[in-house]
């Protein structure tokens, strides 16, 4: 069935006037959160709300391990939505981040995808920095011989690049353009955290390296994607063939209180029943085998019989823990129409060689080349294909009912909803 | 005077040198005509056969985007290509050019530019990765094969997937 969207020009009272100017009116379809009008992923002025609302808001976004920057004076570019920034280690073994725009023309001045500094120096007019973004000096400030030069009222200490708020867990970094954020712990909720303290258990962790990929889908997709569990026993042929996931599984889907994290946990399947066999029939290939199966390999490394959790931590990280393979997978909006991912693989600096080895050999797994994520990042182009030119559509999300709640299984929407729960709140739509 | 410098090095057949060159364009047209068991064929039993890009590679970090230890993984990669992944249609077009061939032991050092172009249905002709081939030739009974091949690209962002083996 169709939803029919009524494009009204409401009176704006509950948005600001930037808002208005930013953005026309937008009214869901009925049917609240079951219900995504294709706009969300189409609209430019929608995209502009989320940066503000979202990227530039109270939340804490995902920006680096602190295994790619162990030593004082290591930086890397990051991303918070699709405005880069720098994230460094200062000398007394803080974290800082800091737009990576120039305080006095907006240089993007950070040109190295990582190193080591004592001070970075835009290329355009030698405006330099400390390693907390403040700047430190401008050449000619008082002039030569008398003849220009800043006016005597310049005040550095007012020019910087503009700070982020840093939060450090276990080796995971998070910054907010919003300082008014709440601590990040309260942020991600009690159960939540626990999946993050799950896998960054505190220990020291080795950096493996990075895949990108730049998929032209909305970078939502991406997001509901994790939060889909629905797809995954009928969309990944290689999932479903080789037991990684499937429906008849013990799982489960548990958000926080907002909808706007999520957790899909699984276990690895069992015996095969008919009625899952037969609902997934197109997909279960029962004639294939491996040659190798090293791949699919499962060293049991966390507390319980769950093989794999897949957190989504608004607004731009998933967690991935898929049997022995760890990673974060950053999610940087590219418009409407286009993200980029940027995959950190990671172990643990206590592996043995052999647990090192293997979460490079199940690597294969994952990735734009990945057994089972090619199908997702193909399949979002797909998506967006579908709902541009059709933006005037709504899709459905009923799989499992038409609210948000924690369910113990995973042939549900209920996260899709959740996400879109709190998006609409969030984006005043 | 010339500022070449002549090192001494063990001289390579013009023969072994055309072999080599037919190893690589067999290996390129059954990866642009899909024929991926073809492509498993061009490895030895123990071969190693990784994607990655230039930032892991010069970085020391081992992930790879495609990682087979042996020719057990390259053959469930080529299995896998066809039967499991999930992907829009498209033609890929492999452009090999530069081929430089230095003998090593019992085998051949042999390095190669690689350009791969990407033709989908509703998109012009795009590129999805320049990069270069680091690898070892051996004779392997009465054929030339790859006991490794490492794909290094200089892209770092690739367009939505890599849908096959490069």
């Amino acid at each position: 069935m169709e939803t029919e969207i009524k494009w009204a020009t409401r009176a704006a009272t509950t948005t600001g006037a930037s808002d208005r100017a930013a953005a026309p009116d937008y009214v869901w379809p009925d049917g609240g959160c079951s219900r995504i009008p294709f706009w969300v992923y189409t609209d430019e002025a929608i995209y502009r709300r989320e940066q503000e609302r979202i990227f530039r808001g109270p939340n804490w976004a995902y920006v680096a391990l602190e295994c790619e920057i162990p030593n004082p004076g290591d930086f890397k570019r990051s991303f918070v939505g699709d405005l880069p920034i720098v994230v460094v280690r200062d000398t007394d073994g803080s974290v800082n981040a800091f737009s990576n725009s120039c305080a006095h023309r907006g240089v993007a001045f950070c040109q190295s995808e990582h190193g080591n500094t004592k001070s970075f120096t835009c290329p355009y007019h030698h405006w330099s920095y400390d390693l907390k973004g403040n700047v430190t000096g401008l050449p000619f400030r008082r002039g030569y011989k008398g003849k220009g030069g800043m006016p005597a009222d310049f005040d550095l200490s007012q020019h910087r690049a503009q700070p982020l708020a840093v939060s450090v867990r276990n080796g995971a970094i998070f910054a907010s353009f919003d300082s008014s954020v709440e601590p990040f712990e309260d942020y991600l909720g009690p159960r939540m955290l626990s999946y993050f303290d799950r896998v960054f258990d505190g220990r020291k962790l080795e950096l493996l390296g990075y895949m990108r990929q730049r998929i032209d889908g909305n970078w939502k997709f991406m997001f509901e994607n994790l939060k889909d569990p629905y797809h995954a026993s009928l969309l990944h042929v290689f999932f479903v063939t080789f037991g990684l996931f499937r429906m008849d599984a013990e799982s489960a889907i548990e958000m926080d209180e907002t909808g706007r994290h999520g957790a899909m946990i699984n276990r690895r399947g069992g015996k095969l029943d008919d009625v899952a066999a037969h609902e997934m029939r197109q997909t279960l290939r029962s004639d294939m085998q491996l040659k190798d199966t090293r791949v699919l390999d499962l060293i049991r490394e966390y507390p319980g019989d769950v093989t794999a959790v897949m957190c989504t931590f608004w607004p731009n990280l998933i967690i991935q823990q898929q049997s022995n393979t760890l990673a974060m997978r950053h999610v940087v909006p590219r418009g409407p129409d286009s993200h980029d991912l940027h995959w950190t693989f990671f172990g643990y600096a206590d592996d043995t060689p052999e647990m090192r080895a293997h979460r490079i050999r199940q690597a294969n797994l994952m990735g734009p080349a990945g057994f089972v994520s090619v199908d997702d990042s193909e399949v979002m182009v797909m998506s967006q294909e579908g709902v541009t030119p059709y933006n005037d559509r709504a899709g459905v999300a009923e799989m499992a009912g038409r609210t948000v709640e924690d369910h113990d299984h995973t042939i549900t929407e209920v996260a899709v909803r959740g996400l879109y729960q709190h998006y609409r709140k969030v984006m005043g739509l | 005077m010339s500022t070449l410098t002549h090192e001494c090095v063990q001289a390579v057949s013009a023969e072994m040198r055309f072999g080599i060159m037919d190893l690589y364009a067999a290996y390129s047209a059954a990866l642009d005509e899909g024929r991926y068991k073809d492509w498993a064929d061009c490895f030895t039993t123990h071969a190693e056969y990784r994607l990655t890009t230039k930032e892991n590679h010069d970085r020391g970090l081992p992930i790879a985007i495609i990682y087979c230890d042996g020719k057990g993984m390259i053959d469930d990669r080529a299995f896998t290509t066809t039967e499991t992944t999930i992907s829009q249609p498209r033609a890929l077009r492999h452009i090999v050019s530069g081929i430089s061939v230095r003998a090593d032991g019992d085998g051949y050092r042999v390095g190669a530019d690689f350009l791969i172009l990407q033709t989908m249905l509703d998109r012009m002709t795009e590129v999805v990765m320049s990069g270069r081939y680091i690898d070892r030739v051996v004779v392997d009974g009465d054929r030339l094969l790859f006991e490794s091949r490492v794909c290094v690209t200089d892209t770092l962002l690739y367009p939505t997937s890599v849908v096959a083996p490069v």
